[in-house]
């Protein structure tokens, strides 16, 4: 096992080598000024050139990303050079909104599209099935972006029900805590209040997350379980007389859930890394957003952080997901080690 | 961003109405800003759409607030390539435009064009300003030199990405030179420093096989003087220096006259100097002058102390607002 943690840490390692010298390279086909356009058109050349020396835009590419990798080892993510921040402090407050949001879409997600389709194979060909099917065809092809506008319109507009945007109302203070997500730090304050307040910001956003995911996870549980539940062994499982919710539960659900795992594990990386449209929605100041701006501006800095993030996001995403499998499947359990 | 009341403000709280905390809010999506704004949830809206004002103007429990905005639109014409190069083409891209329609199109935000600087910079004064729609005169202009149905004058129009008011410009100006039959216009849209970079690159080869001959740019007072519309605009000592006179205009009595009136201490004839320089730039057409952008304020109706400053970016002052 710890031979198999090092090989994934230093293949982590050079994945993220590899995704910073694309970005990189790219930002360097890309024809752009940065300089120019954080300083304003007034600014003169001379000003632009100290600029860009004092940033070390000048510099050859290849030292100019040997001095970045080499900052980012120290965790010194730099400077945004379309703000002036340092983008690890912008990143210490999108970061947790971000986990706020993607976290609970996580777990709905999971378990309504795993209960989902599960409820679709068992009682395959019949009203739920049907039911099950028209919800996952409408998740997946409904557009993110109109489907948060209907809820805002009708949960917020017409039944005054939930809020709109933002993670607490415009009057309340954000609770102080070591997180940075609201939900965690209220409930540390033990001021319930603001955790209820919490919790009802989110509600809307994390719904327009989530029905995508909630749609595939269901689509792949069925189809998945289905196979499963035709296999020879299940149908051992059924002659030797045990009940049909062991025998689902207990034998196929289990084998069922790794092409699960796998597209789910996916859907995550997505959502950590590209809440864009739901961050937007919902005036959420998540990463997505924040990489947004920074990539509208070619602020390479940010968008460069923005792709350890994710990337790294993937990567442990992955190694959960392989330690997962060892964790269903006794067999791959046994191969490992 | 939260705002708090500050004790010790040399003003005074003399009124129990004052706002002890604004909080400022970032709602990229607007229709989730109009939303919050109607139900109450937002006491201010203060950059939307121009889409969402109709719907603002009906509500009994909104107030839209309007005032004497500074900020130009235009979209700059390249002077040092063809076809734009050409006065006539430039003059025929201005009867082309019709500047009634886009502000329609933009619910009445902008003022009409009054040249490259408000009247306001210049004693309260416009130059004769020639340019109303006529294609028929536009299409003349472009027969002229030398463009017609067998020969269309070809048109680049370079926008910032995600500026609706430049995109609706810049498509009516289209559709106003496709009804000439002589000339056609593509628009392009792109993030602000690869503009940047494009026009410091375009500069060194002035290869007019890659030109763009549009450029969508709204100009500010960044000081209170017609200085900042005139001298980095189109003084020829600012072309490559900065990045304002980045289409090249340059004529020398231009040239002269702004040195003029930088030099000049005495207000009146600074200002006359001003106006000089301003009625050349308009009769070489220049550019597109789009027109002056109002500033607009979408309020709750119980809010009150409001008013509109000219400044650049929207700007509220606080101190006086209060809620009845």
């Amino acid at each position: 096992m710890l031979r198999f943690l090092l090989r994934r840490t230093l293949f982590l390692a050079l994945v993220v080598l590899g995704a910073l010298a694309v970005v990189f390279a790219m930002a360097h086909v890309i024809p752009s000024d940065p300089a120019r356009a954080a300083l304003g058109q007034d600014a003169s050349q001379e000003q632009v050139d100290e600029y860009r020396r004092k940033l070390g835009l000048d510099d050859p590419l290849w030292w100019q990303f040997v001095r970045y990798v080499g900052r980012l080892a120290r965790g010194d993510l730099g400077v945004s050079i379309v703000t002036g921040n340092r983008v690890v402090d912008d990143l210490r407050d999108a970061v947790p909104a971000t986990v706020e949001l993607v976290l609970p879409s996580i777990v709905v997600a999971l378990v309504l599209g795993i209960l989902l389709g599960v409820a679709s194979a068992v009682w395959r060909g019949r009203a739920v099935d049907h039911l099950s099917r028209v919800v996952s065809i409408l998740g997946m092809s409904l557009p993110v972006f109109w489907f948060g506008l209907v809820l805002q319109l009708v949960f917020y507009k017409h039944l005054s029900w939930l809020p709109a945007g933002g993670r607490l109302p415009l009057t309340a203070m954000p609770p102080e805590g070591p997180t940075g997500i609201y939900t965690v730090d209220a409930l540390v304050a033990g001021d319930l209040g603001l955790v209820l307040e919490a919790f009802r910001h989110l509600v809307l956003p994390v719904i327009t997350l989530s029905t995508v995911s909630i749609a595939t996870v269901a689509r792949i549980t069925r189809a998945s379980l289905l196979d499963v539940l035709g296999r020879d062994y299940v149908r051992t499982a059924r002659a030797k007389g045990l009940g049909e919710r062991a025998t689902v539960y207990k034998h196929a659900l289990r084998n069922a859930l790794i092409p699960v795992v796998t597209i789910f594990g996916l859907r995550v990386g997505i959502m950590l890394g590209g809440a864009v449209l739901t961050e937007t929605i919902f005036a959420w100041p998540g990463i997505g957003r924040y990489a947004f701006y920074g990539l509208r501006q070619l602020d390479l800095p940010v968008v460069s952080a923005f792709v350890v993030y994710v990337t790294l996001a993937y990567a442990a995403l992955n190694m959960l997901v392989d330690a997962s499998y060892s964790f269903l499947d006794p067999r791959i359990r046994g191969a490992a080690s | 961003m939260l705002l708090r009341k500050f004790d010790g403000y040399w003003g005074g709280w003399r009124q129990a109405k004052h706002f002890t905390a604004v909080n400022m809010l970032i709602i990229p999506e607007a229709s989730t800003q109009r939303l919050m704004l109607e139900k109450g949830e937002l006491d201010m809206a203060m950059k939307f759409p121009t889409e969402a004002l109709p719907a603002f103007q009906k509500n009994p429990d909104v107030q839209v607030a309007r005032g004497q905005g500074l900020r130009v639109l235009y979209l700059r014409l390249q002077n040092a390539a063809p076809p734009t190069s050409d006065g006539r083409v430039r003059q025929a891209i201005n009867y082309a435009f019709d500047g009634a329609s886009f502000r329609k199109a933009t619910e009445g935000t902008y003022d009409p064009p009054t040249g490259p600087a408000p009247a306001l910079f210049l004693g309260d004064w416009s130059p004769k300003f020639p340019y109303t729609y006529d294609p028929a005169k536009a299409k003349m202009l472009l027969q002229g030199a030398g463009y017609g149905e067998g020969r269309k004058a070809k048109l680049i129009a370079d926008l910032l990405i995600a500026t609706p008011d430049q995109r609706k410009a810049a498509e009516i100006l289209q559709a106003g030179l496709a009804a000439t039959g002589a000339a056609e216009l593509e628009i392009r849209e792109n993030e602000w420093p690869v503009m940047l970079k494009y026009n410091s690159e375009w500069q060194k080869t002035r290869d007019p096989a890659t030109a763009h001959h549009l450029f969508g740019l709204f100009t500010p007072p960044r000081v209170p003087d017609a200085y900042a519309y005139l001298w980095y605009t189109y003084h020829s000592k600012a072309i490559g220096a900065f990045a304002r006179n980045v289409m090249n205009y340059a004529n020398p009595k231009v040239d002269d006259l702004l040195d003029r009136a930088a030099a000049s201490t005495r207000s009146a004839e600074k200002i006359a100097f001003y106006r000089q320089a301003t009625q050349i730039i308009v009769d070489d057409a220049a550019d597109l002058f789009v027109g002056t952008q109002t500033k607009v304020y979408a309020l709750r109706k119980h809010i009150k102390g409001f008013y509109v400053h000219p400044l650049w970016f929207p700007t509220v002052t606080v101190y006086p607002l209060h809620r009845e």
